[in-house]
Parts: structure tokens; sequence; C-alpha cells
């Protein structure tokens, strides 16, 4: 989830915890205790590469982006989220889009 | 706004480097709700305190969460490792239930290391210590001693010596070898060797190679095959082979090197082979660069006195061997060459002087085993590479005591654990096997990397060994060593902590309490191990004294002559094909030539220099019936004042003392001491080599072949009438200054003379140095050994001290808030170091008093129990193992009463 944020471009912490606040409609919220932590962990896997970006006028930001090895790993974690969603989509007899 | 003063506030420390940026970022963070409240229109302290509010309440939970995200090792193969680790092993099933126990077991203490990195690599490193040391060791003592010749069939090879009747043996002359060698063969193919001076001359290339004759079946014998061309044969003339070693280095291993030209003593050679690469001959410790046929022995040899060598039939200087033909047996080959012999010396008698004859005839042939060569390192270093094992032993048993140590403390800290396991119905076999599957991983990597350090280090120890060769590479016996090593260090310091696992008592160890009988607090087995460490190391640092005052005691000798500021140059023009007289006129000419550089105080000739080599004859004594042996020099004019030696009577030998004149020699005190019990002995006649010789003076006792001597007789005659049998001399050279300085100038004067002419350049310091190779070897590891067991002593101390300080917190609580001063305290604790110490030390001494019947052979001018070395040794031990309990004692009397009784 969060390295689909930064898929198409770098972003920063508290962008991507807004982020997916919007985009899950207020139901996923990331706080700062699990996000950072993350995102470490994910950088010093290789999946992520954070650089101090400065702006005019503003204080830097560090900056997330995704790494080839990153994007392996968001690929394959599509596709298990996807064989997830349809067995239970199967199981629960949920039905898509209704 | 910046909210980084607020975050570091409230966030614990998270003491890792990338921490500013942490705290930045977090900020950044705060910063960015703290903004977009205030554009909501929210006022500063609403805006502040929704900015405040994401930072969690529960800091330390996110700081750990922090810290452990950007510390785990970046690698996913450890990521990988762990998980797989944390993977629950599947049930032992299946054919080999005991093999996926053993594995069960690996992982789960794999997985503990992993988990204790500062504890295994305490552990791996101090054992890594104790093996690497034995491995060291072991590997010369293998090299030296214990290994094969690498021929075919070693064990069928002998060492054939001509015994006399109190059992000393002899080396053969060359009738008597020919002679063995034609009449014994049909029970032994025997080979003959002999060391030879060697100069080398091929193009632009010129050396002096260590040349060794040889029977032209030493290598068939032997069994060995040239890797390049061809052995000698029966119809060979001047061919030569070359060792591997002097192939890669000379010729750059050339690939066409057999058939190539070379000059040898001024006659042209052939070399038709190269030797393999391992092989150096037959006598350890030395190597060998060219082989050249016995039969050319008096071609390649200058002429004079002494020559031909090859017919005489009372020059015994060949070593031979043989090997023992197939289905022979050594005692009856033995017998039978011992009869082949007296039918030779009965058959050659006729030509023999009376007393040749009568010599000969009380010797016999023996065989001795031969698989190991003869011994040049093994009758030099044998003992005090023995020594050194043991001492190395010692250490290795320090260390084991230590990671002991180490590990009931970790058992102890570890009792939940096991009683967990055990009531969960881990057997009593289960546990044990678990211990000691974790000492032998242990102690496998410290082997491991032990025999790293071993190999390395043993490389670097054969510079000890001065002026021999030794073939250190690492081989199956070495390898199989460190392994026997590893294993028994990990049963043994394996054997504590498995036995207090296997008596733990299950109660006690839930509520976290001492379990009653094993007075887990006190570590009585960790205080009996210290105890033996401190008694180990009382000995190794005794050990290192006595042998460290012996290299002090030899080196301040007084050896009779003023070795400093001496340099010497050897030369042997013979080997260029001089006559003798050309060899008088070349000496005369350098001599004049080095005594007018400038910065030389004064130069002289011998024919070679004190402390090496020797010339033994008899003597025999004017007016007194007595005859002894004496040992000989044969100097030039002006040869005391150059080594610093004192006449004390009579004259030193000048110009006018040549062969024309009345012949002359000088006698040392020992002689005229022994002799002419204060008689004056000048003009006295005595007989030595077959001469009568008028004693003109008398000089100050010399040390003469090694520093450790009595004094023995010494002969001095003058270099103009003595008869030498080599034309070798050696130049000595007495500078102002430093006399490595001379080097150049003297070299140079040498080549003015003759620019192909091989000279040897040493400095007389040097060869007190090589004298005593062997003392310094013993002293030098000794005192290195002696320091590795202090240390790891009074670690172990510290550790058991620290140890048992901080289970008895709470006792040492109670009693300081009952009043128990803080010096009571400090005192109570260091009282418990002194008593594990005088234990120690009292053990250790009666230990050394035993032991020291076995190195006083090795010791000079020092008694074995001498009590300053004593005293030095243990007062040096108990000074540092009261620091490493003091340490520990401190922190006891530094103790919170309040703080200390609500511990535990």
């Amino acid at each position: 989830m969060v390295l689909s944020t930064i898929e198409r471009r770098a972003r920063h912490g508290y962008e991507i915890a807004k982020l997916i606040d919007q985009q899950s409609d207020g139901v996923l919220r990331f706080h700062i205790a699990s996000l950072y932590p993350m995102l470490y962990r994910m950088e010093r896997r290789g999946w992520i590469d954070g650089t101090w970006i400065e702006k005019a006028g503003q204080r830097r930001r560090r900056y997330y982006r995704l790494t080839p090895a990153g994007r392996k790993i968001l690929a394959e974690q599509r596709s298990t989220w996807r064989e997830l969603l349809t067995a239970l989509q199967k199981v629960a007899g949920l039905e898509p889009g209704r | 706004m910046d909210f980084r003063p607020y975050v570091r506030e409230h966030l614990p420390p998270l003491m890792i480097a990338r921490e500013a940026e942490i705290v930045e970022e977090l900020a950044q963070h705060l910063d960015e709700i703290y903004g977009e409240a205030r554009d909501a229109g929210l006022d500063h302290g609403a805006a502040f305190a929704r900015a405040v509010g994401a930072l969690p309440a529960a800091a330390d939970d996110l700081a750990r969460a922090l810290r452990t995200a950007s510390t785990t090792p970046p690698g996913r193969v450890a990521d990988r490792l762990r998980a797989k680790l944390d993977e629950p092993v599947p049930p032992s099933a299946g054919a080999f239930p005991m093999f996926s126990d053993l594995l069960r077991d690996v992982r789960y203490a794999v997985r503990t290391f992993v988990r204790e990195p500062g504890f295994t690599a305490a552990v791996v490193i101090t054992l890594a210590l104790g093996i690497g040391a034995n491995t060291a060791i072991f590997t010369l003592v293998d090299a030296a001693l214990l290994r094969t010749l690498p021929v075919a069939e070693p064990e069928r090879l002998v060492v054939v010596q001509r015994l006399n009747p109190r059992g000393e043996g002899w080396s053969f002359s060359y009738p008597q070898f020919v002679y063995l060698r034609e009449h014994a063969n049909a029970v032994v193919d025997i080979f003959a060797h002999a060391r030879i001076d060697l100069h080398l001359s091929a193009g632009d290339l010129t050396d002096a190679p260590a040349g060794l004759l040889v029977s032209d079946n030493y290598f068939s014998a032997l069994g060995v095959q040239p890797v390049i061309g061809r052995a000698f044969a029966q119809s060979d003339d001047a061919v030569a082979v070359l060792s591997y070693r002097f192939w890669q280095t000379r010729f750059q291993g050339d690939p066409d090197i057999a058939g190539r030209a070379v000059v040898l003593n001024g006659l042209p050679f052939t070399v038709i082979g190269v030797a393999p690469p391992r092989f150096f001959g037959v006598e350890v410790g030395r190597s060998p660069d060219v082989f050249v046929p016995l039969a050319l022995c008096d071609r390649l040899l200058p002429d004079g006195p002494g020559a031909p060598r090859l017919p005489r039939l009372n020059t015994f200087w060949l070593n031979v061997m043989a090997r023992l033909r197939p289905d022979v047996v050594a005692s009856q080959a033995a017998a039978h060459t011992n009869v082949v012999y007296h039918q030779g010396r009965s058959e050659q008698a006729a030509a023999m002087s009376p007393g040749l004859a009568r010599h000969l005839r009380q010797q016999r042939i023996a065989f001795v085993r031969g698989a190991r060569g003869t011994h040049s390192v093994g009758e030099e270093f044998g003992r005090p590479l023995l020594i050194l094992m043991t001492v190395v032993g010692l250490v290795l048993l320090i260390a084991c005591a230590n990671v002991a140590n180490l590990l009931l403390a970790r058992a102890a800290a570890r009792r939940r654990e096991v009683a967990i396991r055990a009531a969960l119905g881990a057997g009593r076999v289960h546990l044990l096997r678990q211990c000691f599957t974790e000492s032998l991983l242990l102690s496998a990597a410290g082997g491991a990397l032990g025999l790293l350090f071993g190999a390395w280090s043993s490389r670097a120890l054969t510079a000890f060994l001065v002026n021999r060769v030794l073939d250190v590479t690492l081989d199956a016996r070495v390898l199989l060593f460190t392994v026997v090593v590893s294993v028994l260090t990990g049963l043994l310091f394996g054997a504590a902590p498995a036995l207090r696992a296997a008596r733990t008592d299950l109660t006690p160890a839930f509520k976290g309490e001492a379990s009653p009988n094993a007075s887990g607090h006190r570590l009585p087995l960790g205080r009996f191990l210290v105890s033996g460490q401190v008694a180990m190391s009382l000995v190794l640092l005794i050990g290192a004294g006595l042998f460290i005052r012996t290299l002090v005691n030899l080196r301040a000798t007084d050896a009779g002559f003023r070795g400093d500021h001496v340099l010497l140059a050897t030369l042997d023009p013979g080997l260029t094909r001089y006559t003798p007289e050309q060899t008088n006129a070349f000496y005369a000419e350098l001599l004049d030539r080095v005594s007018g550089v400038s910065g030389v105080r004064s130069a002289s000739l011998a024919n070679f220099p004190l402390l090496r080599g020797s010339y033994v004859d008899g003597l025999s004594v004017e007016k007194s019936n007595q005859s002894s042996e004496t040992s000989l020099c044969i100097v030039g004019p002006g040869f005391f004042e150059t080594m610093g030696i004192a006449i004390h009577r009579g004259r030193d030998f000048s110009r006018s003392d040549h062969s024309e004149s009345a012949k002359v020699a000088i006698i040392n005190e020992t002689i005229a001491r022994r002799y002419f019990s204060g008689q004056n002995p000048l003009g006295t006649h005595i007989g030595t080599v077959g001469a009568r010789v008028e004693i003109v003076g008398v000089i100050a006792d010399t040390k003469y072949r090694d520093l450790r001597e009595t004094v023995p007789n010494t002969v001095y005659l003058p270099m103009n009438q003595a008869q030498s049998t080599s034309s070798q001399r050696t130049l000595h050279v007495r500078s102002v200054a430093d006399p490595a300085g001379m080097a150049a100038a003297v070299r140079e004067q040498v080549h003015a003379l003759d620019k192909n002419l091989p000279v040897e350049i040493d400095l007389f310091a040097d060869l007190v140095d090589e004298n005593l190779a062997q003392e310094r070897l013993i002293a030098t590891l000794s005192g290195f050994f002696g320091g590795l067991a202090l240390l790891l002593t009074s670690i172990g101390l510290y550790g058991v001290i620290a140890y048992s300080v901080q289970r008895r917190t709470r006792e040492i609580g109670i009693r300081m808030s009952l009043g128990a001063g803080r010096a009571a305290v400090l005192w109570m604790v260091l009282r418990e170091c002194l008593m594990l110490v005088g234990l120690g030390v009292a053990t250790g001494l009666t230990a050394s008093f035993w032991l020291s019947r076995f190195v006083t052979r090795q010791l000079y001018g020092v008694d074995p129990v001498d009590p300053l070395t004593l005293a030095a040794a243990a007062t040096c031990l108990i000074v540092v193992a009261t620091l490493a309990g003091y340490v520990p004692a401190r922190r006891a009397s530094r103790v919170e009463p309040m703080i200390a009784l609500r511990s535990d």
C-alpha cells in the first residue's frame, strides 16, 4: 500500500500518510508510530530510497522513491492481494461493485 | 514551526547514527499537521495540540520500533536466515529421527547465538586464541619432528650409522660407502649425501647456492621423480639437479631449464632436472639448492691439503642412508650390513695406520628409522618446541576455563528457560545434548578461526628458526590436530554448564530464586575454575620469567670477546679456481685494502668466526703426560685486537710467523690454568694437529662454539703456518662507528680485486642472535603466552567476581542498611577475590616447583626455583588479579541500599 503511493512519484512521509487516509476515505489511517518504522525498514531492505530535498522557501523534506527491487515487490504483493481478494469474494459471496 | 526540540524532548534517545535525521523527519511531519490545521483556521494552541497529538504517548515503543527498523542488517539473507531459524522444526519422523533431532538442536543453538552476538564473539575469540596458539606450535612440531619425508614409502628408509662402543654415531669415508653399496646391495639400496659449498654462475647470474653432493642413486633410492628432466644416472658426468625453489627464484621457472649450461666452482655443468616442489633432501630444516654427483667431489673442491678427498680412508664426511629391499627386515639387513662393513674394513686394513684400523674395528653398523629424515632442527629445537607445546596447552586450558565460566554465568541466567524446556518434557539427555551441541558449535567456530590464526602465525614463527627452512604448509595431520583439539575443548568447557543444566531444579528456577542445592549465586565450580586459571597462569608467568632471565643472562654473559662493531665478510676464492698461492696473495691484498678504509679500526682473518663452526683436535702438553681435546682457531695477526680479546701474557701473532719460521701457538687461560697451574707456559711446547708448537702467548678465555658452554681448551694457530683444508676465510673488521655502514665499503674492496667472487657479509651481533635462536624462541613466546594467560585469567576473575556481586546486590544492600560501611563491603568482596587468587597462587607455586625440573637444561645462570622470579611472577599476578577484582568490588561498595533492596 505504501509502495503503491510512491509508484508514480517520490513523496514525503506526511504526504504518504495523507494519501492513504484520503484514498481509503479515512478507513485506513497511518500513525507516526507505524509509518516511519515501516519506511525505515523498507529503506534498509532496499525497496525504497529516501533523499532530503530542499525546495525554495521551505524546510527540507525527506522524499521516498520506489527502487527497482521495490517495484518487483509491489508487483508480487499486488498479485497476492488480488488472489486474496478473489478468494474472499468467492468465500464470502461478495460481489465486486455492489 | 520547528518541532525538533519537542520531538527530541518526548522521544527517548535512540542511540543510533541517524538519530538527528529521524528527529528532523518526525518534526517535519508534525509541522505539516500544524500547518494544515492553521490553514483550516485553528488557532495556534489547537493546531499545536493536534500536531503533537500525532506523536504517540507511548514514545518508548516508537523509539524501539524506530531503532530496530533502522538498525536491522540490510542483507535480506540475514532476514531470511532469521525467519528460517524461527520456523518450527517438524517433529522427528522417518528413518533418521536422531539426525533431525540433532538438526533441531543445532538450529536452536545457532538461533541463541545470533541473539547474543557479544557473548558469542567473546567465546569464539577466546577459543580461537587458545586453539590457534596450539595449531601454530603444533604446525612447527609437525614439520620439525613428526612429518615423514615427501618421498615414496618413507617407512622403508633407514639412516645407516657407524657406532663406537659408547654409542656415538659416525659418518663414513667414501671408500667405506662404495664398499657397502656394492656388497650389501642384496638387502639395501645405500645412498650418500654431503653438503658442499658452491659458487654458481650462469649468464649474468652469480650466486652461492647451498650445494649437496649425492650418490647417483640418491633420487632413485628415495623414489623421487624430478618434475622437469631426469635424475642422476651412473654414466653422468658434470650434471646438476636444481631444487624447485632455486629454479623458481633464480631461473624464474624457465621451462627449458633442462640442458642449460651453468658454471659451478669454475667447471661447466649441465642442468638435467628440477626436484619436486616439496622435496628438501633428507635433512629436516635444510634445503639444498643444487644437487651434484658425489663422484665429482674432488673436481668441485679446491686443491689444497685434504684433497683429493674421495680416496681417503681416514676422512669421514658422508651421511649414509638406505632403502630396505622389499621383504627385508631392518634388523636382519643391519646385521648383514655389519658383516659387510667388517669384511671391507679387513680388506682395506693394509692401507691404514694402526690407530685408524683400531678405531674402525671397534665400531659396528646400526640402522635408525629414517622415515622422518635426519634432524638438524629436531636436535636443536625439539625440546623448546615441546616446552612451547606445553605452554600453549596450558593457555588453551585457561581459555577453556574462561569460556566455561562464561557459559556457567549464562546458564544461571537461562535457568528459567531450561526449566521451561524440562517442564515441557525435555529429558535430561536431551538437555545435555542441547548443551553439548552449543559448546561444540562454539568450539567449532573457535577452531575454524584458530586454524586461520595458527596458519598465519606459524609462518611468522619460522623466523625464529634462524637459517632453517621448514615446510609449514597445513597438512592433514595439522588439520586433524585442530579438529581433535576443538572437539576436546568443546567437551571440556561444555561439561560444566551441561552438568549444571541436567541438575536444574524446576520450582525455584521458575520463581527466579537460587536453587538451594546448586547454590547458584556463588558459582562454586566457577570459583574452582578461576583458582585453576590463576595457578596455571602463575606457572606460565614463572616459566616466562625464567626463560627471559636466561636470555638476558646469556646476552650479558662475559664471552671474553667484544662482538659489537664487528663486521664479518666470508669468502672462498678456492671455489672459483684460485690456487693456494693465489688465495694467500688475494687475502693479503684484501686485508691491506680493507685496513686502509676510513672508519676501520682494525681488520684480521680467521678460518671461521667464533660461535660459528668448530675444529677439534687432540692436545698433548710437554712435560705433562696428559692428553685431551682442544678446540682450534686459525687466525691472522691482529685477530685478538679486532675481536677485543685481551692478551694476558706473551705476544700476538705477527707477519714474521710464516711457514719457514718456528711453529708457534697461543693458548687460552683455561689451558694455562689446567696444565701449567701457576707456572709460566710461555716457551713450552704443545702438540696438536700432528705438530709440535711453541706457546708464545696466553689470551683471555672466550666462548668458542656457543654462549652456554664452559670455555673449552682453545689453541690459536697462525694462519701462515697452519695447513687448512679449505680456502674459506672470514675477514673480521672492527669499525669505529656502526659496522652495518661498512658493508658496502668492504664489498667494494672485494669486488675491486675480483668482481665475480661471492662475499657473504654478516654482523657479529647477528651471529650472537643466531646463536641464541632457541632461547629467543622460548623467551619471546613464553612471555607472550604468559601475558595472554594473565589477560584471560583477569577477565575470568573479573567475570566471576562481577557476577557474584550482581547476585549479592540484595545481601549487600541489607548489610549496608544495617550499618556496614563502604570500606567493609569493598573489603568483603575483595577478600573473596583474594582468597581465590591465594588458593591459585599456592597451587601454582607447588606445580612450578614440581615442573621446574623439566626445564633445568633450558636455563642459564638462573635457578629453576629462583626466588626472585617466583616472587616477581606471583606479585605481578596478585596485583593484576586484585585490580580485576577491585573494579566489581568498588561497584558493590557504591550500591545504594534502597535500590539494592528492591532489586533481584
